[in-house]
């Protein structure tokens, strides 16, 4: 076969339509990922290697305190917040590392892409902590304009703010919708 | 049920962990190990587990070392004790299921032009040619990083003048006839809907 031929075909499809062609041709093998002992023993060690967080769980409020001022209440409902915040955080970073695959790295985009705008608000929102935090890094390509997050194995602790820079990333309904469309197509 | 057929039973469960189960780096398992554990008989076993397979939407396919297969009956004694069995779905995959498990429209359009092109240059390609061949379609950042990302995952190989062929996993997953096919025809746009 000659591979002009093919390369003058490739040139008039789409990424879509390429990807599309490959789709009905492709049966991948399947698979299931399971625990192993070697895994488990990483993980094991990563346990033992989180630092201990000392006194701060036995730093709680009483009961009797919190019900005596609304002030000190209303602090502690956003004690409570910060552990609930804390779990989702948790949850994103997992997800995070889960969604990556094998390459790694994810874009934004695909990653804070939720069935509703309100979700979407909400993942960007917890997303930046994560980049704060160093759960995880982000990779801007300014020419292509991709935004890509790549997850931490460990949190790095929260950056040096000496070392870091800001990344707006504007977000509105009419991001969401172009996404939307995008996912739907 | 007869012993023999509870055994036979027991020995098809065995197989489906076997097959299924990730144990290497590599998916699939060597027909040399299954029939270790299964018995010289493995073959009817694993017959046997592709027939409760296919009532699910998936089959088991074996892979020799030459990179010929599909059903094991294909393959030879000697091919089987070094083919690789693995299951695959029957049906086609949307692109929904891609999503699922990672992978972009862009990852999928890389590797379609990239087998094509391999294909059509009688199975080796220089990678140069088809970085080049995407060029307009997507980044080059993303096009390297992905040929990278097959290569690892063992749908290309490289050698070290930077010649790609295909891999075994292509051979496994890909209908390549159906994909030259479909990138040939006339109007794919048609014919894909």
């Amino acid at each position: 076969m000659n591979p002009a031929i093919v390369e003058a075909k490739v040139s008039k499809l789409t990424v879509e339509n390429l990807a599309e062609v490959f789709l009905r041709a492709w049966r991948p093998i399947f698979r299931m990922e399971r625990l192993s002992p070697a895994r488990l023993k990483a993980a094991l060690r990563y346990w033992n290697s989180l630092p201990p967080r000392g006194d701060k769980e036995l730093d709680l409020p009483t009961q009797v305190e919190s019900l005596t001022a609304s002030e000190e209440e209303l602090k502690r409902l956003r004690l409570l917040s910060d552990d609930e915040f804390s779990t989702l955080l948790n949850g994103l970073w997992q997800e995070l590392q889960h969604r990556v695959g094998e390459a790694g790295r994810i874009s934004y985009w695909d990653f804070i892409y939720a069935d509703s705008y309100e979700k979407l608000v909400m993942r960007a929102y917890l997303t930046s902590f994560l980049l704060t935090y160093g759960y995880a890094t982000v990779d801007v390509n300014p020419i292509e304009e991709e935004i890509t997050l790549i997850p931490q194995l460990k949190p790095s602790g929260p950056t040096n703010h000496s070392h870091t820079s800001s990344l707006p990333i504007p977000l509105d309904h009419a991001t969401w919708r172009k996404l939307m469309e995008g996912h739907d197509r | 049920m007869s012993d023999e057929a509870a055994t036979y039973a027991e020995r098809v469960k065995r197989a489906a962990q076997i097959i299924l189960l990730q144990r290497h780096r590599q998916p699939g398992v060597r027909g040399w190990e299954l029939r270790r554990t299964l018995g010289k008989n493995y073959l009817k076993v694993v017959e046997l587990l592709n027939l409760e397979l296919e009532k699910v939407g998936f089959t088991v396919k074996a892979l020799s070392e030459e990179g010929g297969g599909g059903s094991p009956k294909k393959l030879t004694e000697e091919q089987l004790e070094k083919a690789r069995f693995f299951v695959t779905p029957t049906g086609r995959m949307t692109s929904t299921d891609a999503r699922m498990g990672g992978w972009r429209v862009d990852d999928l359009a890389v590797l379609a032009v990239a087998l094509a092109y391999i294909t059509a240059r009688q199975g080796k390609a220089p990678r140069g040619a088809v970085e080049k061949l995407m060029k307009e379609k997507l980044p080059h950042w993303r096009v390297e990083l992905n040929l990278d990302r097959f290569t690892r995952l063992g749908y290309l190989n490289q050698d070290k003048d930077d010649m790609l062929s295909i891999g075994w996993r292509s051979r496994a997953e890909v209908d390549q006839k159906t994909l030259m096919g479909l990138i040939l025809a006339e109007d794919v746009s048609k014919k894909t809907q």
